[in-house]
């Protein structure tokens, strides 16, 4: 449902958290917290507490859910909102029936599941095209062995409960308004309903761990092939070609960043070229215009405007000096870029600390050299780790390894950038400490390393799927099998998790249909 | 007729002494230990992830959860290292006050280690003298920020507040009872017969494995080697502190044990210096209330009680969070080492070995 | 002359009074364990359970607590501690691990029990007649009542023969198990009491080859170095230098013990950092009960077994040193009942001091002290008490 408006009333302890869910419409200034001027129709930007004035009209139903999201996130709760409540259901157009219906049989059956509109389509036509015999589903009963486990429940709510001991065929879809097993009655299902619910019904034998679903056909009913257990491809070539499937989980959302901060000096420097490319452009500009007012304001006999001025630096006055990339200086890296020559991408310092950045397919060249050569000696390996930058196009990853020299007391980054897929050569065998890290790399960002003696997950376990540390992957829902919100007495973080999570066959508990 | 089998046997991860939930295959031939296999990530929460959707100052609550027995030296790891990736000037006696509190949690880290070691080897009287020392830190942490374990002791850019008034009497009085309670520990262990044999030689690993498996913290220090992070690398005030770095050579248990009491002694000594040295001033350096990073990338490593532990921290052009964030864990590194320290030996030395690396499992799964 | 009807219900009389002691003595000792303990390790031990103290001496505790100290009633607080243990181990649920050898895993504690209390049958608490029975008493009516139960002339013999056989129970129960920290812990236990039986009988062949019986009475009272009258009429008494070997025999006697019984530091078979809780991991109830019975009783054997024989039994100076108390001073030249109970809970006392005090040996370490060191020793102590009793 559409929100219209939304407010700040006083209080606000400017914690961040609004702009953090919701950055399109909250901003955080020092003082309080401002709806952006691009959100409202009045463009203002201010608290929007005695105005109150109306969303921008794009932005009413998309932003719906983290506007939600913010104002439960708010810690003093000052963030209100107005929302459209509509009793009218939408009504589906007539002519995308069939389309609906091609969608229903052809695609895979779970994406037709969570789609409540589709759902409204299936029971619309269930009940406007009566005429034609359709393929249904007669009967469905239950064997004997049901291990309660709430597979069916989860595919077809309409037609199984499962209780604690055992599953029963709900009395609304029974002719005979009975509920239980329907093991001996064998009683029919109500007609509308088992033309409607063909697919949900038999994805739910399908699902069925035990195979104990069994049910009558009439007609030539679609078949689907079981599921298999949730077992995991331990072969090399499945781990290789794991892809996150984002069209599999179409609800789900998952803030990805937008930027590629890779510190370098390299790109720095050409920002901060075109930075003061831009400022002299708008110096000019600013100039050009005052020379236009001045001359139109002369014809006018006008006072002339004043004489613009150039804009000092802002001042701060925080004990910070963020710290830049500046070109190396240090011995070790000039040494490296001498010994390495091509290979070697890119050399600075920033933070005080040394970075050199090699090509992958050297990266073993360069940790030998780090650890044998007299004039580095890095003997240690303290760390070595990597970071997922899904933005950028000629890499994927960075991994960078931290190395110190315990005779000489200095330390050094060296990094690489590698596209996705790529096998790193492992550093086991220069630094047998990296087995473990390396491990944890594998684990947490699916990079794999050649020559690795004992590549396998290592905090996650075994049969984990996905790799936790990569940007795309869901911090809310994934594998979470119980949401127990204490303080969600309205229920709204538990759909919104519920929403995030999208539909990824993960055993959650659906959604109450509205 | 008769057959030699290995007995395959799981040491936790339910075990009394994995000291929280490791897990330790082993293959065993009799007692004697074939292959020794350390399973971890029990208790992995996924804080690196956490922390990477929370901001820079909600980040450090998560710090504590890792080591909870070195809270203090987790939170000054996290807002040395946002100071740095800010480049943020923190006072001096913010400094000197930070420097008091991570040497007070070094030796209250160290008298739990001494005293679940000492239990692990039999000798149970020893952990509650120690434990007995450490409530009296424990007090001193609970008057500084009214938490005993998960402190969340320090803010980026200083200290929320300035110490509370008789908070150096309280340190000052645990200080004048120390240096008679580790004697009374000496006297207990240090030239107790069977606790030499149970530790002289066992679970050795000398110099060059140490440095190829990236060990550091005291198990390095018993191998010889005189690296320390406080010295090699100075931060918080310890560049004005007077100390030593004990090492020992013999890289067994015995030296590991030894290593560290001396550490307690050097701890003693720091603490002293910072009370008698505080500077005035200011405890808060002045910082924006919404931190917005550049693009930066730092690795920032402090001496924890367990060795060096180093944060890894990425910084996105206005973020509020850190875009990557990784934590190098002296227990998780340290504990990869459990093989090449056990294998071959015997049962009850896995114990030992365990005790002497001084692992904190919340700090291997993170 | 005792009829056998008179015989038998004596025996049943003293058998009653002597398993009530063991009863009572033991429960008392694992709170006597806690406390101890906990004294020791700076702490109060067990607390509860006791109701609160009131009156005059809940002022004395309060005014010592003003004054900084522990007060003393206070260790007596938590005492009905042992009936809530005993209550606790009766009513909980008595487990028996899938696949495990059900007979042999019912039976192992039994068999580690029935031992331990065997051996009090022929240790003589006083040597002679603690009182005699009123003639108004039914059938037993003027007979003595003895301070010991049986006066057998092997008695010796008879304690270390049946004392080993505990050993089977702990095997048997790690092996019954089916599981494989108590099968470790049981494969420990055999060795190392198998092992520690060698040392133990050649340290109490001092004893033996010093006074040249095996009767319990005869021998604590030959070896407190009082004159003792022979079956054979004559008056012997032992040389003074033998309380040489009988000095060195005691500490190797009493370091044996502490390795029969499983306690620190040679509690290997229950090393709860390694093997969880060794051979008893999977008991619990009555039947963890009884190894916890067994193990107590044992200690109380041991104590015993080293007062009557070193520390000069139910006199008061130990080691032979008896002599020197002229017979004159009324009480502690005569034997006592209260000098041998004073000198085993000393003992039982030294159990739990060097529990709070050693680490735990590791188990081939604990071979070769047995093997290597405590074996040559206790031969040559036995070697000197030989040439002892040849030449005096």
């Amino acid at each position: 449902m559409p929100i219209t408006k939304v407010w700040i009333e006083e209080g606000c302890i400017v914690c961040n958290a609004c702009e953090a869910e919701c950055p399109d419409v909250f901003h955080v200034t020092a003082d309080s917290c401002h709806i952006k001027a691009d959100a409202r129709i009045d463009g203002q930007e201010d608290e929007n507490r005695s105005s109150k004035s109306v969303l921008q009209n794009g932005l009413q139903s998309s932003l719906e859910t983290s506007i939600i999201a913010a104002a439960v996130a708010c810690p003093v709760n000052v963030i209100q909102y107005e929302q459209i409540i509509s009793q009218i259901p939408i009504e589906p157009p007539k002519i995308e029936v069939e389309v609906a219906i091609e969608v229903i049989t052809s695609v895979v059956p779970m994406v037709a599941e969570t789609e409540p509109a589709l759902a409204k389509v299936q029971s619309v036509i269930s009940e406007t095209i009566t005429s034609a015999p359709k393929p249904r589903i007669t009967e469905v009963w239950i064997d004997e062995g049901c291990i309660v486990c709430n597979a069916c429940e989860a595919e077809c709510p309409e037609v199984f409960h499962v209780t604690a001991d055992s599953c029963h065929i709900k009395a609304d879809v029974r002719l005979d308004g009975k509920e239980n097993e329907n093991r001996f009655e064998k009683s029919k299902i109500k007609q509308v309903l088992g033309e409607s619910l063909v697919e949900k019904i038999i994805s739910a034998a399908a699902g069925c761990p035990v195979d104990v679903i069994k049910y009558g056909v009439f007609g030539d009913v679609p078949k689907i092939e079981k599921k298999l257990d949730a077992v995991h491809d331990h072969s090399p070539d499945a781990v290789r070609s794991f892809v996150w499937d984002i069209a599999a989980a179409p609800n789900r959302v998952v803030v990805m960043p937008k930027t590629i901060p890779l510190p370098s000096l390299r790109t720095f420097l050409a920002e901060q070229e075109a930075q003061k490319i831009a400022d002299e452009a708008k110096w000019q500009k600013q100039l050009a215009d005052y020379e236009i007012n001045k001359t139109k304001a002369l014809g006018e006999n006008k006072e002339p405007p004043k004489a613009p001025v150039r804009p000092a630096p802002k001042k701060d006055d925080n004990d910070m000096i963020a710290p830049v990339p500046a070109s190396a200086d240090a011995p070790e890296l000039l040494y490296l870029r001498e010994k390495l020559g091509a290979s070697v991408q890119e050399i600075f310092q920033q933070s005080g600390e040394l970075v050199c950045q090699v090509a992958p397919e050297a990266i073993l060249e360069a940790l030998v050299l780090c650890k044998d050569d007299p004039a580095l000696k890095f003997e240690m390996l303290v760390d070595e780790t990597a970071t997922h930058y899904p933005v950028a196009d000629e890499f994927k990853f960075s991994i960078v390894y931290h190395l110190t020299s315990l005779s000489r007391q200095r330390r050094l980054r060296l990094r690489i950038l590698i596209p996705e897929n790529y096998d790193v050569e492992s550093a086991v065998s220069v630094y047998p400490g990296a087995n473990w890290l390396e491990r944890e790399v594998f684990d947490m960002f699916g990079i794999r390393f050649k020559n690795h003696p004992d590549l396998r997950r290592i905090l996650c376990p075994d049969d984990w799927e996905g790799y936790p540390l990569r940007k795309e992957y869901p911090t809310l829902g994934l594998g979470q099998r119980e949401i127990d919100f204490r303080e969600d007495r309205s229920g709204v973080l538990m759909r919104l998790s519920l929403e995030k999570a999208g539909n990824l066959n993960i055993n959650l508990k659906k959604p109450e249909a509205n | 007729m008769f057959k030699n089998e290995e007995l395959e046997i799981n040491l936790g991860p339910q075990h009394p002494s994995t000291h929280g939930v490791l897990r330790v295959k082993l293959r065993l031939d009799g007692e004697t230990i074939v292959k020794c296999t350390p399973i971890v990530g029990y208790l992995h929460r996924g804080v690196e992830k956490i922390c990477e959707n929370k901001t820079f100052f909600q980040g450090q609550v998560w710090t504590d959860r890792m080591d909870y027995v070195a809270a203090v030296s987790n939170n000054l790891g996290w807002a040395e290292s946002v100071e740095k990736l800010f480049g943020i000037h923190v006072p001096r006696r913010a400094h000197y006050v930070r420097t008091m509190m991570t040497e007070l949690n070094r030796i209250s880290s160290h008298l739990l280690w001494l005293g679940t070691h000492a239990l692990d080897i039999g000798a149970m009287t020893v952990f509650l003298y120690a434990f007995r020392e450490r409530e009296q830190i424990l007090d001193c942490f609970e008057s500084f920020c009214g938490a005993r374990l998960t402190t969340t002791a320090f803010r980026i850019g200083g200290l929320r507040e300035d110490i509370p008034p008789g908070f150096i009497k309280q340190v000052q009085a645990f200080q004048d009872r120390f240096l008679d309670c580790i004697d009374e520990y000496e006297t207990l262990l240090t030239e107790n017969r069977i606790w030499k044999r149970r530790t002289i030689g066992i679970a050795p690993i000398n110099a060059d494995e140490c440095i190829a498996f990236g060990v550091t913290g005291p198990v390095l220090r018993a191998a010889g080697v005189k690296y320390d992070v406080r010295k090699a690398f100075p931060y918080a005030a310890y560049a004005e502190m007077n100390f030593e770095i004990p090492t020992r050579t013999e890289a067994d248990t015995y030296a590991r044990y030894l290593v560290r009491l001396e550490e307690f002694r050097q701890s003693h000594h720091i603490i002293q210096q910072c009370i008698d040295g505080l500077p005035e001033g200011n405890v808060m350096a002045k910082i924006p209330k919404v931190l917005k990073s550049e693009v930066n990338e730092i690795y920032h490593p402090i001496e924890a009680p367990k060795g060096e532990l180093g944060y890894y921290l990425v910084g996105e052009k206005g973020g509020q969070n850190p875009y990557r964030f990784h934590v190098r864990g002296p227990s998780f590194v340290n504990l990869q080492a459990l093989p090449q320290m056990t294998e071959g030996r015997l049962l009850a030395d896995v114990i030992a070995a365990i005790g002497t690396l001084d692992v904190v499992l919340g700090e291997v799964d993170r | 002359m005792m009829t056998p009807v008179q015989q038998v219900v004596m025996a049943i009389i003293q058998i009653t009074v002597l398993v009530s002691i063991i009863l009572l003595i033991v429960p008392l000792m694992t709170f006597a364990e806690r406390k101890v303990i906990g004294y020791i390790q700076v702490r109060l031990g067990a607390t509860r359970q006791a109701g609160g103290i009131r009156g005059f001496a809940a002022g004395i505790n309060k005014l010592s607590w003003a004054m900084g100290r522990i007060p003393i009633l206070s260790f007596f607080r938590g005492l009905p501690v042992f009936a809530a243990d005993g209550l606790k181990l009766l009513l909980k649920e008595d487990i028996v691990p899938d696949r495990a050898d059900r007979f042999v895993f019912v039976i192992a504690p039994v068999i580690c029990m029935i031992p331990a209390f065997a051996t009090f049958a022929v240790i003589c608490f006083y040597p002679g007649t603690l009182f005699t029975f009123p003639t108004t008493f039914p059938i037993i009516g003027g007979l003595p009542f003895t301070g010991f139960l049986t006066d057998i002339n092997v008695g010796l013999l008879y304690i270390m023969a049946v004392g080993s056989i505990g050993v089977y129970g702990i095997v048997l129960g790690g092996w019954a198990s089916n599981s494989k920290y108590p099968l470790l812990g049981g494969l420990r236990s055999a060795a190392q009491i198998i092992s520690y039986e060698i040392p133990l009988s050649l340290s109490l062949l001092v004893a033996v080859v010093l006074s040249g019986t095996l009767n319990f009475r005869e021998l604590s009272l030959y070896l407190a170095g009082v004159p003792m009258v022979t079956a054979a009429g004559e008056i012997v008494q032992m040389p003074l230098i033998a309380a040489i070997p009988l000095f060195f025999g005691f500490f190797f006697y009493i370091t044996c013990g502490f390795a029969e019984t499983n306690r620190v530091p040679f509690d290997l078979a229950e090393a709860e950092t390694e093997l969880v809780s060794g051979f008893h991991t999977e008991y619990s109830g009555m039947k963890f009960a009884w190894f916890m019975l067994a193990e107590y009783a044992n200690m109380m054997a041991v104590s015993a077994i080293a007062a009557g024989f070193f520390l000069g039994g139910h006199y008061l100076l130990p080691f032979g040193l008896q002599r020197f108390v002229p017979d004159s001073i009324p009480f502690l030249a005569q034997p006592s009942l209260l000098f041998f109970f004073g000198k085993v809970f000393f003992l039982l006392f030294t159990f739990l001091w060097v529990r709070a005090t050693l680490p735990r040996y590791r188990y081939d370490q604990l071979m070769s002290v047995g093997w290597k060191w405590l074996i040559p020793v206790t031969l040559v102590n036995l070697v000197i008490a030989a040439t002892i009793r040849l030449i005096f």
